[in-house]
């Protein structure tokens, strides 16, 4: 048996019967969630590449599958990643039902799942490019469900500079090949850092390629849209870290560290600014999307042992406050209400936990000190500030822009008014709000119990500093 | 003398039928257009690649264009009024994408030594796709853009690539934008959101 079949092929062929099964939607979300976690435990259970004796019998899963001349491989080393896939994946299905969400999401976001995980899996390297391009079709059903009445321009801009991502990356991977071969070629290292760069902006929706980002969150489903730009975002940063770690010229350019310096501050900066002035949570919550890329890319930029471990400890409050915000405006947008501040207010008296659950999630994306993403943001600044002091203030500026937004919002959501009244989330929606919304507080309270948990995920890249 | 050796008439087929689908409001003849473009491809990347490879591009090229037109509304066969100097305007814009093309294949010539007509042909496709996209914010026009700058690489990617796989693979994002397309298209209409 090898490692691509059951982490790949199974959780596709399940979403094929998910899919066929979709009328029910309970029995597939509840399905969908076993299997995620059935195959998450699977990774942190049994190794990969080694003969693991139970009684009479043993078990080998080979790391390697051969497909038309290419591999798929998972290696033991790959087990924290396919541990973090699949627990994302487990803890989205979890709350789709509660968030009311197309009953297509399951199937279409159990293929994607696997299709990113051959992206990751898939050698050469530049193949995950048409992986993740097959993800990306994959995702329209999920983000314009069948029913809804038109196509924004949001989307269409995502499928374009998606879609245009893939090329990129293609001539990239040809480039380097060439670079390798010969390494004093400096036109040829020119050209594939040119396409490299326009591949991962393109994906990665880096400056000035983002502008879809607010417009899809604004006008889609807000647990699709974060569900979908968590993975993506997240298999193209560590497809990223991945190019980091294979090429040796790549690793060793400081011209790559002061690029990524710049395009993450200008990502925080600028989308930190434009969420000051909005009026609708999609929107915002679109802005919050860029930021968090824009701080990875800025712990990527340290290039040092501890920035790549921030990196990796940016996921968790990433995960949880994506999550929390989405399952909090689904429910609102469940009650009727839609995004606009206009819509939102005094909400908090009617819907109290998944008003909180927005605040809390706001705030904690705002980087407020005793919240999840506190401690991590506090020692990415202090490093920038070691090496760019002016950069790191503006970086913060862009921070406090998102946190007045945040601030407006509650003050929207409040209205200054809480009456006696009954809340109108459902007993399963409260449970998991509440959970949520403490869990971004424990992890606040307690950073260095929860976050070092995820730099375990660097044992994939064994050359990075 | 074989259809490799006459690749001054396939780009002359794929400017065009670019042009066709730049400047055209009515679906059938963009579709069309398409079609003729993928003939073009086809010849283009025949003058790289064994016929039985390059065959792969026109067939999953032709499914595309008619998973396309499957999808149209038969009474919408004109998109949009648009002002009578569009046209003119847009014909302006794919000359001076022409002329970048023209200004950039010798430096692309230097760096993959191939024919130039193939790599004019790929360009060509590549810029006028992109205008397209810039200009045009109705699905089927995008996915159309999106698939004539996809051409465009792929006869580029074809002179420094054959591999089996990567063909194969491509073929499938090509039918895969089709069918978002057309799902782009129906999606309307098909049911109620629960």
């Amino acid at each position: 048996m090898t490692a691509a079949l059951i982490w790949i092929f199974l959780p596709f062929t399940a979403a094929i019967g998910l899919w066929a099964w979709s009328r029910h939607p309970a029995q597939s979300t509840r399905l969908a969630t076993l299997l995620c976690l059935f195959l998450a435990t699977t990774a942190w259970l049994i190794p990969i590449g080694k003969v693991l004796r139970l009684g009479p019998l043993t078990l080998e899963i080979q790391p390697i599958l051969l497909l038309a001349g290419r591999r798929l491989n998972l290696t033991d080393t790959d087990r924290p990643l396919l541990i973090f896939f699949f627990t994302i994946a487990a803890f989205w299905f979890a709350g789709a039902q509660q968030a009311g969400s197309h009953r297509l999401f399951i199937p279409y976001g159990l293929a994607i799942v696997s299709f990113l995980v051959a992206a990751m899996a898939v050698e050469p390297l530049l193949y995950s490019a048409l992986m993740i391009e097959i993800a990306v079709l994959l995702s329209v059903p999920l983000l314009f469900p069948p029913g809804e009445r038109s196509v924004g321009p949001g989307l269409l801009r995502y499928l374009i500079f998606q879609t245009l991502a893939m090329p990129f990356i293609l001539l990239a991977g040809w480039a380097l090949d060439g670079v390798q071969a010969n390494p004093t070629d400096t036109n040829l290292i020119a050209l594939a850092s040119l396409f490299l760069s326009l591949g991962f902006a393109f994906w990665l929706a880096i400056f000035p390629f983002y502008t879809w980002v607010p417009l899809l969150a604004g006008e889609t489903h807000p647990y699709a849209v974060g569900f979908l730009y968590l993975l993506l975002s997240t298999t193209s940063l560590l497809l990223g870290v991945e190019f980091i770690n294979a090429y040796g010229w790549l690793r060793n350019a400081p011209q790559l560290y002061l690029f990524l310096r710049w395009m993450g501050a200008i990502m925080v900066i600028t989308a930190g600014i434009w969420s000051a002035f909005q009026h609708n949570v999609g929107r915002l919550f679109g802005y919050a999307l860029i930021i968090e890329t824009g701080f990875s890319l800025l712990a990527i930029s340290l290039n040092s042992r501890l920035g790549v471990e921030i990196f990796t400890m940016l996921f968790l409050p990433r995960v949880i406050g994506f999550g929390l915000w989405a399952l909090s405006s689904s429910i609102l947008l469940q009650a009727g209400r839609s995004m606009e501040f206009q819509q939102l207010e005094r909400v908090a008296e009617k819907w109290p936990f998944a008003s909180t659950g927005l605040i809390v999630a706001c705030l904690s994306l705002a980087g407020l000190p005793l919240l999840a993403h506190f401690p991590v943001r506090l020692v990415l600044l202090e490093q920038v500030a070691r090496q760019s002091p002016l950069l790191a203030v503006w970086v913060l500026g862009g921070n406090i822009g998102f946190l007045m937004s945040t601030f407006r919002l509650l003050a929207v959501v409040t209205g200054g008014y809480f009456g006696p009244r009954q809340p109108g989330e459902r007993p399963l929606q409260i449970t998991l709000l509440s959970i949520g919304a403490l869990s971004l507080v424990i992890i606040g309270l307690l950073p260095r119990l929860f976050l070092p948990m995820f730099t375990g995920l660097l044992s994939a890249f064994t050359r990075l500093p | 003398m074989t259809l490799a050796n006459l690749l001054l008439l396939p780009l002359l087929l794929v400017t065009i039928s670019t042009l066709i689908i730049l400047i055209s409001q009515n679906w059938r003849y963009s579709v069309l257009a398409l079609a003729l473009q993928y003939v073009g491809v086809f010849w283009l990347i025949n003058g790289l690649w064994p016929l039985g490879l390059a065959v792969v591009k026109l067939v999953a090229g032709w499914m595309a264009c008619a998973v396309l037109s499957a999808s149209q509304p038969a009474a919408d066969v004109r998109e949009e009024q648009t002002s009578p100097t569009a046209p003119a305007f847009r014909l302006l814009a794919a000359a001076l994408a022409l002329a970048l093309v023209v200004s950039v294949e010798p430096s692309v010539e230097a760096r993959i030594p191939v024919n130039r007509f193939i790599l004019m042909g790929g360009l060509l496709l590549i810029s006028v796709g992109w205008l397209h996209l810039g200009i045009t914010t109705r699905p089927i026009r995008v996915i159309i853009g999106l698939l004539t700058v996809l051409s465009g690489f792929e006869i580029l990617y074809a002179a420094v690539e054959t591999s089996i796989l990567i063909a194969g693979l491509q073929a499938a994002v090509t039918l895969g934008l089709a069918l978002v397309g057309a799902y782009l298209i129906a999606a309307p209409t098909m049911e109620e959101t629960p």
